[in-house]
C-alpha cells in the first residue's frame, strides 16, 4: 500500500516539528553535493526520534539545517507551526531557546580557554541573568542537576574527562531550557562507560522535564536503549520509518538489515536479536552524484529492475507507522 | 548535593587562578635566558621610569655644556665616560632607555589592539566586503618594506619624535591583523563558536570573550618580540636623522652623533649601542619565554 | 614456548615536571595462530602496551621493568639489529589512525614499496609492484593499479585502512597487531574490514592482538581475551567464558554499561574516573571504582589467580577464595 510521506500524515495536531521535503546542497568545485535530498518527517513533544545513518546519510546535515547553521535549499522546517528555515544568527532569541544542540566531540564543543563557570555562565547571563549571585545559584543548581561536582566549576575542558565535559555541554544546553534537544551522536566520542552515564542522564531529563530530543546517530544500540521511533537515512533520503520496538522486531528494508548484521554483538541475546545475515558490501557511493532509482541498489542484493530507474516511494509494513521505502514492499 | 557556599567557592576560584599563573611562571622560568631577560628588562624600565632619581647627573640628558668636562674616557665618575659637550654618556643612555619605551609603548599599545581587532572583524566576515575592505588596506601597508615606509613618511613630515611613531604605527598595524586574521578564520568554525551562536551571544561577545582568549598567546608573544623591531626601527630612523632631533638622548641620535668620533673617543659609541643591543635582547629573550609559557598550556 | 610473552612490564611517560606510571606490570602472551584480544577503556595503556613490544614508545616512554620475549629473546635487551628483524619482517602492526599512519607527500605506491622491501618479499622493484598489486587485491581494493597511484588524501577512509593493513599484513609473518582498526569508520564498512582481518589472519596462519574498545568487535574475533585497566591486566580468559560469565569487578561492570541491543536496559556505569598516572592509587589501581573494594584491595596489589583452566582474575575476592589457590608470578607489592 503506497502511503503518502509521513509529514503529511501529521502535519498539524500538536507536532512539534515538521520538516517537508527538505533539500539541502553544498556546491563544490567537484560538483553540486546533495546531502539532503527531499525528506519528511515530524516530531511530538517528548518524543526521541533517532536519524540513523552512516557517513553521507545527510543525518547530521538535516540537524544542522533545523539548527539553523544551514538554510534549506529547499522545502521547509516547520517548529510549533512556525517557519524556521532562517540562519541562526537572524532567528529571534525565544527560539534559540527552545532549540539546542548536544555536540558530538565535547573536546571542541567546549571553549579550551574557558572554564566550566565561565562556559555556564556566558550562557546564563544572556538568558536572562538577574545579579551575579542568582547567577551563580543557577550554575549549581545546574551543575548539581547533572551530576557534576562542584569542583569542576574552576575546571578547564581539558582537565576534565570525556564523560564529564559531554555533562558540562548538557548543562550548557539545559540553561536555556530547550523545547526541543539535538543529540549530534552524543556518545560516539566516549567510553563505555561514561556512554552509559550519560544516557542514563539524557533519560533523567527527559523523564523530569519533558525535553523532546533529536537524535542523530549511527549506534543502533543507543537508538534501541533511548529512543521511541527511528529513520534510517542513506545519502540523503530516507528509507525506513518505524517505532523502534516494531524496528528491531523486524526490519524491513535490506539496507537496515545490512546495518543490523554488521554490528559486533557480545552477547548471545544480542546475537539473536540480528536479522538474517545481510553481508556488508560495497562502499557508500558518492553524494554528488548518487546513483539513479533507489540510491541503495548498488549494493542491495535484492536489486530488481525497477530499482535501478525509479525511486522507490514508502509502504507501510505491519503497522501503519512502520514505512519502507522499497520496492521489494510493492503489493 | 551542595557542600561549599559561596565564600567556600570564591577562594577555591581564587587558589584555582593563582595556581595557574604559578604554572605559567614556571613554564617560564624553564627558559633560563628568558628569566635572565625578564629580569634585565624589569630593571630597565624601572631605571627608566625614575631616571631623575637614579642616574648620577639628571641634568645632562638634554642642553647642557660644559666644556671642561668635554671626552673624559671611562672612570667612576662617568661610566662611560662623557661626550663632546660634557655630558654624562652613562645618564643620556637612561634617558634613552625612556625614549625607546615610550615609543615601544605608544606603538604597540596602538598597534596591537588596533590590528587585532580589524584581524577579527575581517576574519569572522571572512569572505564578504568588509574582508576585501581590510584585507585590501592591510595588503597595501605591507606591500612596501618597513622601514623603507617609515622613512618616506619620515621625510615627508618635519623630522620629530611624533612623526617618526606615526611611521611606525602605520606599517606596523598590518602584521598583527594578518596573523589575527588566519587564526580567526580557521577557529570561527569550532563548535563552541557555532554553540554560542545557537546560545544567541551577540557577534562582539563571541569576538572577544570566545576566539580572542584562543589566540592571545600568540598575539602577546608576537607583541613582545615586535618591542625589539620596534625599538631598531626607531633607532634607524632617528639614526638618519629623520627622527628625534639633537640633543633629545634618543639612542639612535645619540648613536648618529658620537660615532662620528670614533675611533678615538670610542666610550661614546659604546653607551647608546650597548643600550640597544641590552634593550633588544632581553625583549627577544622575554618574547622567547612567553611563547614556551603559551605553548605548554 | 610461546611466540610473544610480555612478562611483568612497567612502563613510565616522563615529562619535566610529572612521571606519568601508566604499566603496571602488564602481563601476556600469544601462541601461535593464536588470536588475542585486549580490550579495555581509553588512557588503559593498550596502545602504550603494543608500542612497548615493538619499542616504538614515543621519546618520552621508558621501559621501567620487565621483559618482552619473543620466540623467548627478550627484545629489551636485544640488540638494535634483531629488533629491526622483527619489526621487518615478523610483525606488523595496524595503527588507529589510518590518515596519520600515512605520509601524506608519498603515494600509496611509496609507502608499499618500502614495506616490502624492508620485509624482504621483493627484490627489484617491477617484482615489489606487481607484489604491492597483489597485496592490495588480496584486501578486496578494486582498481589496486589506480589506489597504487594515489595520495593518502584521495582515499576513503575505508580505502585508506585496507592500506594499512595490506602494509602490515606484508611485513607479517608470524603476529599481527591491530590498533582499533576500524574507528571512525562507518558501521558497515567496519564490518567488512574486520571480516577481511580475520579471513587473512586465518589464511596466512598469523597470530593476531586485536586492541579495542569495542568490545563487539572482540567478542567476534578472537580465541582469548585480556581485560586491562590503568595499565595492568586484571582479567584474562577465553572470549566466550569471559562475555558469558566476568569475574573481574571491571570487567563486569564494562560489559553491563555498553549499551544492548537486546535490552532497553541501561547500565549503571562505572562511577568515578581513569585514574590520574601521576600518583596512581595504591594496591589495586581499581578500588576507588570498585563497588566491591575491601580494605586489602587498598594496601595490596593484587596477585594474578587461576581461577580455572584458562582464567586468571588479579583481583583479592578471588586470591581469597582460593586461599592456597595456584598464584602467578606478579607477586605482591605492598
Amino acid at each position: 500500500m503506497v502511503v503518502e510521506t509521513e509529514g503529511d500524515l501529521s502535519t498539524s495536531s500538536g507536532a512539534l516539528l515538521v520538516v517537508k521535503n527538505l533539500k539541502k546542497y553544498f556546491k563544490t568545485p567537484k560538483g553540486t553535493v546533495r546531502a539532503v535530498d527531499g525528506i519528511s518527517f515530524s516530531m511530538v513533544p517528548g518524543e526521541t526520534l533517532a536519524l540513523v545513518g552512516e557517513s553521507g546519510s545527510g543525518k547530521t546535515t538535516t540537524a544542522h539545517v533545523i539548527m539553523g547553521f544551514y538554510t534549506p535549499t529547499e522545502g521547509t522546517v516547520t517548529y510549533k507551526g512556525v517557519e524556521i528555515g532562517i540562519p541562526i544568527e537572524r532567528r529571534p532569541l525565544w527560539l534559540k531557546r527552545e532549540i539546542q544542540i548536544v555536540f558530538q566531540d565535547p573536546a571542541t564543543s567546549l571553549n579550551p580557554k574557558k572554564t566550566v563557570k565561565e562556559i555556564l555562565e556566558s550562557v546564563v547571563r544572556i538568558h536572562g541573568g538577574g545579579g551575579k549571585l542568582e547567577r551563580l545559584e543557577r550554575i549549581l543548581e545546574l551543575m548539581d542537576y547533572l551530576g557534576l561536582p562542584e569542583e569542576y566549576l574552576f575546571k578547564r575542558p581539558t582537565e576534565i574527562g570525556g564523560g564529564e565535559k559531554q555533562l558540562v555541554a548538557l548543562a550548557r544546553a539545559l540553561a536555556v531550557n530547550p523545547t526541543l534537544l539535538i543529540l549530534d551522536e552524543p556518545t560516539s566520542a566516549l567510553d563505555v562507560s561514561a556512554q552509559s552515564k550519560v544516557l542514563r542522564t539524557l533519560l533523567r531529563i527527559q523523564q523530569d522535564r519533558g525535553v523532546s530530543y533529536l537524535l542523530i546517530t549511527h549506534d543502533l544500540s543507543v537508538v534501541r536503549n533511548i529512543s521511541r521511533r527511528v529513520i534510517i537515512m542513506y545519502l540523503g533520503k530516507i528509507y525506513e520509518v518505524a517505532d523502534t520496538e516494531e524496528f528491531f522486531g523486524r526490519p524491513a528494508h535490506p539496507y537496515t538489515q545490512m546495518l543490523l548484521s554488521s554490528i559486533p554483538t557480545m552477547t548471545e541475546e544480542d546475537e539473536r536479536i540480528l536479522p538474517k545475515r545481510i553481508e556488508s558490501r560495497g562502499e557508500i557511493p558518492s553524494a554528488i552524484n548518487p546513483p539513479p532509482g533507489c540510491r541503495f541498489h548498488t549494493r542491495c542484493p535484492y536489486t530488481m529492475e525497477v530499482c535501478r530507474r525509479m525511486e522507490p516511494p514508502a509502504f507501510s509494513v505491519g503497522s501503519s507507522s512502520h514505512l519502507v521505502y522499497c520496492w521489494l514492499y510493492s503489493t | 548535593m551542595r557542600s561549599m557556599d559561596y565564600v567556600t567557592l570564591a577562594r577555591m576560584e581564587r587558589r584555582v587562578r593563582i595556581e595557574s599563573l604559578r604554572r605559567a611562571w614556571f613554564r617560564f622560568s624553564r627558559n633560563k635566558p628568558a628569566v635572565v631577560g625578564f629580569f634585565v628588562l624589569a630593571a630597565i624600565v624601572i631605571t627608566a621610569l625614575l631616571a631623575e632619581y637614579v642616574t648620577p647627573y639628571p641634568s645632562h640628558a638634554g642642553l647642557y655644556i660644559n666644556f671642561k668636562e668635554k671626552f673624559q674616557p671611562p672612570s667612576f665618575k662617568h661610566l662611560f665616560g662623557t661626550d663632546m659637550y660634557g655630558r654624562d654618556v652613562f645618564t643620556r643612555v637612561i634617558f634613552g632607555f625612556r625614549y625607546a619605551l615610550m615609543m615601544v609603548g605608544v606603538v604597540l599599545g596602538i598597534v596591537v589592539p588596533a590590528g587585532t581587532i580589524l584581524g577579527l572583524v575581517a576574519g569572522y566576515y571572512k569572505g564578504t566586503i568588509i574582508d576585501h575592505l581590510i584585507g585590501g588596506l592591510s595588503e597595501i601597508f605591507v606591500a612596501v618594506p618597513p622601514l623603507v615606509l617609515a622613512l618616506a613618511i619620515c621625510s615627508l613630515l618635519e623630522p620629530n619624535v611624533i612623526n617618526a611613531l606615526l611611521a611606525i604605527t602605520l606599517m606596523w598595524w598590518p602584521w598583527y591583523t594578518r596573523m589575527v586574521y588566519s587564526m580567526t578564520s580557521s577557529l570561527r568554525n569550532e563548535p563552541y563558536v557555532w554553540e554560542a551562536k545557537a546560545l544567541g551571544m551577540r557577534t562582539y561577545q563571541i569576538l572577544f570573550k570566545e576566539l580572542l582568549p584562543n589566540m592571545l598567546g600568540p598575539i602577546l608573544t608576537k607583541a613582545t618580540l615586535d618591542a625589539s623591531w620596534v625599538i631598531i626601527i626607531g633607532a634607524s630612523i632617528s639614526f638618519v636623522g629623520l627622527g628625534a632631533q639633537p640633543p633629545t638622548p634618543d639612542l639612535g641620535t645619540m648613536l648618529a652623533e658620537y660615532c662620528r668620533y670614533l675611533p678615538s673617543y670610542w666610550w661614546m659609541t659604546l653607551g647608546p649601542l650597548l643600550g640597544i643591543i641590552v634593550l633588544v635582547l632581553s625583549f627577544n629573550l622575554v618574547g622567547d619565554g612567553l611563547r614556551d609559557v603559551f605553548a605548554g598550556e | 614456548m610461546q611466540l610473544l610473552e610480555v612478562r611483568n612490564l612497567h612502563v613510565n611517560y616522563r615529562s619535566y615536571w610529572y612521571t606519568y606510571y601508566v604499566l603496571d606490570g602488564a602481563s601476556l602472551y600469544v601462541d601461535r595462530k593464536e588470536k588475542v584480544g585486549l580490550i579495555g577503556e581509553s588512557g588503559a595503556g593498550k596502545t602504550t602496551l603494543l608500542k612497548a613490544v615493538l619499542q616504538i614508545l614515543p621519546p618520552q616512554g621508558r621501559v621501567a621493568g620487565g621483559e618482552v620475549l619473543w620466540k623467548g629473546v627478550n627484545l629489551l635487551k636485544a640488540d638494535r639489529s634483531y629488533l629491526n628483524e622483527i619489526r621487518r619482517k615478523e610483525v606488523g602492526m595496524v595503527f588507529q589512525d589510518p590518515l596519520g599512519a600515512l605520509d601524506p607527500v608519498f603515494k600509496v605506491k611509496d609507502h608499499m614499496l618500502d614495506v616490502l622491501r624492508y620485509s624482504g618479499r621483493c627484490s627489484d622493484r617491477r617484482e615489489c609492484l606487481s607484489l604491492a598489486e597483489e597485496y592490495l587485491r588480496s584486501v578486496l581494493l578494486p582498481d589496486p593499479k589506480r589506489v597504487l597511484e594515489s595520495y593518502p588524501f584521495q582515499l576513503s577512509g575505508g580505502m585508506r585502512q585496507r592500506v594499512v593493513i595490506a602494509m602490515a599484513l606484508a611485513s607479517a609473518r608470524s603476529l599481527l597487531l591491530a590498533d582499533e582498526p576500524t574507528t571512525n569508520l562507518d558501521v558497515t564498512i567496519q564490518d567488512q574490514i574486520l571480516r577481511l582481518i580475520d579471513r587473512l589472519v586465518e589464511e596466512r596462519e598469523l597470530s593476531m592482538v586485536l586492541v579495542s574498545h569495542a568490545l563487539g568487535m572482540v567478542a567476534k574475533m578472537t580465541h582469548r581475551v585480556y581485560v586491562m585497566y590503568a595499565g595492568t591486566i586484571v582479567e584474562e580468559a577465553p572470549t566466550r567464558e569471559l562475555f558469558k560469565e566476568p569475574l573481574h569487578p571491571y570487567t563486569t561492570l564494562l560489559i553491563e554499561s555498553a549499551p544492548k541491543l537486546a535490552s532497553r536496559r541501561l547500565g549503571e556505569g562505572i562511577k568515578g574516573n581513569p585514574p590520574d598516572y601521576r600518583c596512581p592509587p595504591p594496591g589495586c589501581r581499581f578500588h576507588t571504582r570498585c563497588p566491591y573494594a575491601m580494605d586489602v584491595c587498598k594496601k595490596l596489589k593484587p596477585p594474578k589467580v587461576e581461577v580455572s583452566q584458562g582464567r586468571h582474575v588479579a583481583c583479592h575476592i578471588y586470591s581469597k577464595k582460593l586461599e592456597g589457590g595456584r598464584s602467578d608470578g606478579s607477586g605482591n607489592r605492598g
